[in-house]
């Protein structure tokens, strides 16, 4: 049956579906709408799958990728909270639409290396807007509630800040202005946007906007004395910050002792580790433990509740996941001749690598823990909608060069 | 190939180069994740996994009934009940008699004593499988040295009175009484109601005076010294006592300021003589009087049960005179626990053998299975039998025609030595009594403190421990 074996690893995706919704059937009762719902999420993938395979897309593999991850993220949904499990399906349908939307608008437009300045704009735009008519959640003002949607501004931020510093790249000498050079126009618009993730107080977000533009530097050869600079200033403002800033500072001492403050600040990550420790190396198996100790274990802290349940073979798998995705981000990142596209392709796999190792590093408390989702696994529409287009956005960009590069072939040969 | 071209291949090659730093990087990241994550695994968790926040072990306690306590005679100090909704309570019948030593076993606060230190064996899960005939799944039963009869004396006796009262048995170490007040009801009930009035209390209901109580001994320290001048020949010395002596400028002075004349160790140490005890610790000297402080074990750390503060010689650096004259009459910086002098005491009942205090005589499965037994253990030999023998004659005199004199009983020779402690500030002094029986051949050492018993140890603190050697005689 054509459908089914066009490719190997999409069966694995529709096993591990299968497998996740049946054993969701008999702990929800035997309910058989959940198989309906498990149905649903194997059918809109196989759908994606089919429309990029006819398309013949640059790179497969990475829509494979991103699939296993969110399927495992949709079982655990699941599995933790049918309500949130079904919403997601909602949010997954809708960026499935967007990541095509995305991958067109790329490759039949040419504004994007166009509009340089209003990348910058539209982020402070939306800042400011979050600020005077946000909603606060969690402690962390940076939330828009448009009727019954609420989106998460920080995750459309930071994607507005990778076509910055595309633009950046591209066209330098936009950025040359009051006789200073690009490099340094470029680091003061990033910490600006900096400055106000500090403000709505996402540091994580901060933190994964600074490392993405520092790694860009160096792909791309900025200065070393302008690296340098931007490597001090971080190294200076997250001193300051650790010694001043009253919550970045708790954030530091829950890190380093967690145990004093078990019932208060210490609540919620030394669950977590509870969590991965009663999991052990092979897990207690789907509904067989108890991640719901965790708070926001949905969202923030879902790899805890993986790790518990599909041990931490379940948890190394997921983060091998993220790996091969930077890397085959990476991989056709290099192979991209025109640079405004190579530099958006890189920044996008940059910063899932980035982002997914922050909040993997903060749930496990082998770092000090910034609230980020993980891409593609945490519940909320505006993470995984973000998630998809950022992968639409570097398929696109991988197809669009290769357009670009055999048009100038076909040139070359008359 | 033209020399642009060349620049051209060689700047990607290198921006390739670069790429793979950045994917290297990114890619030690997340394998340092996953090496982080199997050293939890395999070592990590073992030092959390067993916490009381963690509950996950609730869920495993709730198939298990818990285990009960008892005394040394049976007497239940502590048991679970299955309510209705399956899950289960904890309930002590004695209230608050025993909050210090049994601790609770709450699901919202958690574990604390007894309950935290045993529970894998009231819990059932020490490896030990304890079944009943029914099919029911029983914890192990932890069977106690505590007297509930001594326990519940010392309830009775100090009243509303802050302090402590710490009874052994000076040959075994076997811990009979071990009460503090002010305390509180461990039932989870009432821990919900009452937590953050507890909590607020400056009284601090929640500290174990007894073994966690941190004093300044008084003149019940002069034992020790005693005990040095004995050994090192010096219970010959005489002394005269004006009732004030002037060590460097400062002057120290006997209690009511009584001057007792020409008196030898065995008065100075019958009437507590703080003159004659100031000289006879400048004669000691500072390295002698630290020597002996830590073979009486202060500084040592305590191996109880139960968490116990360490005593405190109190002075590290070189001393100064007043500073010797203020150790020497047990005040300055020296502080010490009631439990801790329990045991000094108990060293001279013993013949100088200090034994190891413990709490627990067993824990036993369901199926009969003893899966801890305490067992009576030497600390060492701290001072000479000789010396034991002529300092227990001092406790005997005390008892017998000097401050102590309120702790004597008809019919039994009661050793024994009173301390009042200074406390400065406007408050009163502390009160404090240790004392053995019979003094032939001792089965019971008391501590007795009471904060701010201001009369002196000799008036409140010693018929409290009359009382509590009585009835354990009885």
């Amino acid at each position: 049956m054509g459908i089914f074996n066009y490719r190997k690893p999409m069966i694995m995706v529709g096993l591990i579906n299968v497998i996740g919704f049946v054993v969701l059937l008999f702990l929800n009762n035997m309910d058989y709408t959940v198989l309906a719902y498990g149905a649903a999420v194997l059918l809109a993938l196989e759908i994606a799958y089919f429309i990029l395979y006819r398309m013949s897309m640059e790179d497969q593999y990475i829509f494979l990728i991103v699939a296993m991850l969110f399927s495992v993220g949709e079982i655990m949904l699941f599995r933790l909270d049918e309500s949130f499990g079904k919403r997601q399906i909602i949010w997954f349908a809708i960026s499935l639409v967007c990541f095509f939307a995305a991958y067109f608008l790329i490759i039949k437009t040419n504004v994007w290396e166009k509009i340089g300045y209003l990348y910058f704009g539209a982020a402070i735009l939306l800042f400011v807007v979050t600020m005077l008519f946000g909603k606060t959640i969690s402690g962390a003002r940076n939330w828009i509630v448009i009727g019954e949607f609420s989106v998460q501004t920080s995750e459309i931020i930071k994607l507005l800040v990778v076509f910055m510093l595309a633009d950046r790249y591209t066209h330098p000498e936009r950025y040359r202005i009051f006789g200073l050079s690009e490099g340094v126009v470029i680091s003061a618009l990033v910490y600006t946007v900096l400055g106000c993730m500090v403000i709505q107080r996402e540091w994580g977000t901060a933190v994964v906007i600074f490392l993405m533009h520092i790694s860009m530097m160096y792909i791309f050869n900025e200065k070393k004395w302008l690296m340098l600079v931007n490597a001090g200033l971080a190294i200076v403002g997250g001193g300051l910050g650790a010694l001043f800033l009253p919550h970045i500072k708790t954030r530091i001492e829950v890190w380093l002792n967690p145990w004093t403050d078990m019932a208060g600040k210490g609540y919620q990550i030394t669950q977590s580790l509870f969590a991965i420790g009663a999991g052990g190396f092979f897990g207690t198996g789907i509904g067989m433990g108890s991640p719901e100790y965790i708070p926001q274990v949905h969202s923030d802290f879902i790899f805890s509740a993986i790790c518990e349940e599909f041990g931490i073979l379940g948890g190394v798998a997921v983060i091998m996941l993220y790996f091969i995705l930077v890397y085959r981000g990476l991989r056709i990142s290099m192979n991209i001749k025109d640079v405004f596209y190579k530099t958006l392709s890189t920044g996008i796999s940059i910063l899932i690598g980035f982002q997914s190792f922050i909040i993997l590093g903060g749930v496990t408390k082998f770092i000090p823990l910034t609230g980020i989702t993980m891409p593609f696994i945490s519940y909320g529409g505006s993470s995984l909608l973000i998630s998809f287009i950022a992968i639409g956005l570097l398929e696109g960009a991988a197809n669009k060069s290769h357009v670009i590069r055999e048009e100038a072939d076909s040139i070359e040969e008359k | 190939m033209k020399k642009s071209e060349i620049d051209k291949r060689s700047a990607e090659y290198k921006e390739g180069t670069r790429f793979i730093v950045v994917l290297t990087l990114i890619g030690f990241l997340f394998l340092s994740i996953v090496a982080y994550l199997t050293y939890l695994e395999l070592w990590g968790k073992d030092a959390f996994m067993d916490n009381a926040f963690n509950q996950r072990q609730w869920e495993q306690e709730e198939k298990t009934l818990r285990g009960e306590i008892l005394d040394r005679d049976g007497e239940q100090l502590a048991y679970s009940a299955f309510t209705e909704d399956g899950s289960q309570t904890r309930i002590y019948p004695y209230g608050s008699l025993y909050c210090h030593v049994i601790g609770y076993n709450s699901r919202i606060y958690g574990k604390s004593q007894l309950e935290l230190n045993y529970n894998k064996n009231l819990a059932g899960m020490s490896g030990v499988s304890t079944f009943t005939l029914d099919g029911d799944k029983v914890g192990e039963t932890l069977h106690l040295t505590i007297s509930h009869k001594l326990q519940n004396r010392a309830k009775e006796l100090l009243g509303k009175n802050i302090g402590a009262v710490v009874a052994m048995e000076p040959t075994t170490g076997e811990v009979l009484c071990l009460y503090s007040y002010p305390n509180f009801d461990p039932s989870d009930e009432a821990l919900s109601k009452n937590w953050d009035t507890l909590s607020a209390d400056e009284n601090a209901p929640f500290l174990s005076r007894a073994n966690r109580g941190m004093y300044a001994p008084g003149s019940i320290l002069k034992t020790i010294w005693a005990s040095a001048a004995v050994e090192k020949g010096l219970s010959n010395m005489q002394f005269q006592d004006d009732g004030k002596v002037e060590v460097d400028g400062k002057t120290f002075t006997n209690a009511h300021a009584k001057a007792y004349g020409e008196i030898d160790l065995k008065q100075a140490y019958t009437v507590s003589s703080n003159v004659a005890f100031i000289e006879l610790g400048l004669e000691l000297g500072e390295d002698l009087m630290r020597n002996y402080a830590k073979k009486f074990l202060f500084n040592e750390k305590q191996d109880f049960e139960l968490y116990t503060e360490t005593s405190d010689f109190g002075y590290t650096g070189k001393m100064s005179e007043t500073e010797i004259a203020s150790v020497s009459i047990g005040q300055g910086k020296v502080l010490t626990t009631p439990l801790h002098m329990a045991m000094m005491c108990a060293t001279i009942a013993n013949r100088g053998v200090m034994m190891q205090p413990y709490i627990v005589e067993k824990s036993v499965g369901s199926n009969g299975i003893v899966t801890v037994t305490g067992r009576s253990q030497i600390i060492d030999r701290v001072i000479e039998a000789s010396t034991a023998a002529v300092i227990k004659d001092y406790m005997i005199n005390v008892v017998k025609s000097g401050t102590g004199t309120n702790a004597a009983i008809s019919g039994v020779t009661v050793a024994g030595k009173t301390g009042t402690a200074e406390t400065g500030a406007e408050q009163s002094d502390h009160s404090w009594f240790i004392g053995f029986a019979p003094a032939e051949n001792p089965t019971i050492a008391v501590a007795v403190v009471l904060e701010h018993g201001g009369s002196g140890g000799g008036a409140s603190a010693a018929p409290i421990a009359r009382e509590i050697i009585k009835s354990w005689l009885n």
